[in-house]
């Protein structure tokens, strides 16, 4: 009510925002959950985005239904994620939803789908719709919030825990990362692939998005649009509005040691080589740590966040893990591009800290979006407390989702994308 | 919402999490020992989930000493499981058990929801 009484004083027209939480295990009880809170608050939503746990895999289909039977006209995107986090708390088990109402803003939705089977064809896909309905909006401002299909490591005998030491088990895995890619859909996510495919056609648009995943298992992962649940597909919400936003990323990571990729996949993510030499055992001696003891096979999965390796792309280091050693190679969640890369030391404090210098806008911020890698949720653990009163001091009541997904990606209008790990990007809005 | 819940619905919540295998409240009072579970466990081996609420008067020995100067939690790696006590007071924690490969950090932060939901409840 005082929002309203405020906006209609500055004659500015009235923004309703909120992001509800429903903790229920039952679908239909989610969807009953979450309907009563958005009506409370934005009774006639612009659009929806929901996420969920993968706890709620037997529940999506209900949820979805729920609420678009309540909402039937507002367009609804969303996916799983490894928890997320809102003015109510921090959790990873559960469901949240957004939902907006303002009128100086047009919205389109857009979906592609066999992402990782034909990445440029998904991108066009999603491209065109966004494009059919926006050709005509009046306002200035185009933004661009991306759900893409995550990486998804193949259920087969030799690749628990992410290390495989049997050389031939190495040679199926990369030689048939292609196959396995074409035909099951399944390995890494190619979020790169479409999404700087997609830019070449919206290059006036800020952009932020984030990958599907679980409960980092990284065994299955599914995106929404609307009533329907799909895999290896890209789901976008396109805005153009006369609200402002600024975007940045932050991770609290510092370089270290230099070294040199001298062997890499023709796709930048397998390092067969560094320094000349076969890439783990050379990886462990850069990092001064013993071979067995860093790729343990029991606990690689564990522990692969905390061994990443660093690249220094526009002045901006972004972080590279990799996701699964294979005998004499490596294999990075996200492209490495530049031959020369860098170990850094990052601590907890470091990380949190990392939160304070993306939000630095002096702007009075009306709500935040925020996505941010799994691994960092699963590295902090209860302490993601401590940046969730960050932003509680920083919102001041306004609303903020942060969902934490396999990897993020946000890029300013005019500049390239910046796929990230390990990191934390951010829009935030102002009038 | 969270005021409306029991500790023992709470604990119901917590065991439907995928690699939560057991779950437990336990608290020393002077008149003895209060204990609360969650209806039924996923922990198929009950001789080492009876040999842990066994050892939790010894370990409250040692949690009563060291609460004072901040203890918050301790963790046992055991071979294939793991073992949280996250402590609530000096001789009063939520005890979980997980497998050894779960992502103990996703975990970690419901056992914090379900600590400060405890916590309210107590305190109501």
């Amino acid at each position: 009510m005082r929002n309203q009484v405020v906006a209609k004083l500055e004659n500015k027209p009235e923004l309703k925002v909120c992001v509800e939480v429903s903790r229920e295990w039952d679908g239909k009880r989610v969807a009953e959950d979450l309907i009563n809170k958005i009506k409370n608050k934005v009774p006639n939503p612009k659009f929806i985005l929901l996420f969920t746990t993968i706890d709620y895999k037997n529940e999506f289909k209900p949820i979805l239904s729920g609420i678009k039977k309540e909402f039937p006209d507002p367009p609804l995107i969303g996916g799983t994620v490894a928890g997320f986090m809102t003015q109510e708390g921090c959790y990873t088990r559960g469901v949240t939803a957004f939902a907006l109402d303002y009128p100086n803003m047009d919205v389109a939705l857009g979906v592609g789908n066999n992402t990782k089977r034909n990445p440029k064809k998904a991108a066009k896909e999603c491209v065109k719709a966004i494009r059919a309905k926006l050709n005509s909006s009046k306002w200035k401002n185009k933004f661009l919030f991306d759900i893409i299909a995550g990486t998804e490591i193949p259920n087969m005998p030799g690749l628990g825990g992410g290390v495989i030491k049997s050389g031939t088990v190495s040679k199926f895995v990369t030689g048939g990362m292609k196959i396995t890619q074409f035909l099951f859909q399944k390995s890494i996510g190619r979020e790169e692939d479409v999404l700087e495919e997609m830019l070449k056609e919206l290059p006036d648009f800020n952009m932020l998005g984030g990958s599907t995943i679980d409960n980092v298992k990284m065994s299955k992962n599914f995106q929404f649009f609307d009533t329907k649940v799909l895999t290896n597909s890209i789901v976008c919400l396109c805005l153009i509005t006369d609200l402002k936003s600024e975007s940045d990323f932050g991770h609290g990571a510092e370089l270290n040691k230099e070294f040199t990729i001298t062997k890499i996949s023709d796709n930048k993510q397998i390092i067969y080589e560094i320094n000349n030499k076969p890439a783990p055992k050379e990886y462990s001696r850069i990092l001064n740590k013993p071979e067995d003891i860093i790729f343990d096979k029991k606990y690689y999965i564990k522990r692969f966040p905390f061994f990443p390796c660093g690249v220094v792309e526009n002045n901006r280091l972004m972080i590279r893990p990799f996701v699964m050693i294979l005998k004499d190679s490596m294999l990075s969640m996200s492209k490495i591009r530049k031959n020369k890369l860098y170990t850094f030391s990052i601590s907890g404090k470091s990380m949190v800290n990392a939160v304070n210098d993306i939000i630095k806008t002096k702007q009075k911020p009306e709500f935040g979006l925020f996505v941010s890698c799994a691994l960092r949720l699963m590295t902090l653990g209860p302490e993601i407390f401590r940046v969730r009163d960050i932003f509680l001091d920083y919102f001041k009541g306004k609303p903020f989702l942060v969902i934490y997904t396999a990897g993020e990606n946000v890029r300013k209008a005019h500049e390239n994308l910046i796929y990230l790990n390990e990191s934390i990007a951010n829009m935030i809005f102002w009038r | 919402m969270v005021s409306k819940m029991t500790i023992k619905e709470i604990l119901n919540d917590l065991i439907k999490i995928e690699d939560i295998e057991a779950c437990l409240f336990e608290m020393y009072i002077p008149t003895g020992r209060k204990i609360i579970s969650s209806e039924g466990i996923k922990l198929k081996n009950l001789a080492l989930w009876e040999l842990i609420k066994g050892l939790t008067g010894d370990l409250f020995s040692i949690s009563k000493e060291l609460y004072a100067h901040g203890l918050t939690k301790s963790y046992f790696e055991l071979k294939e499981h793991e073992v949280i006590m996250s402590f609530l007071g000096p001789t009063t924690a939520l005890i979980v058990v997980i497998p050894s490969l779960a992502n103990r950090g996703l975990i970690e932060v419901e056992m914090e929801n379900a600590k400060r939901m405890i916590l309210e409840v107590m305190e109501a």
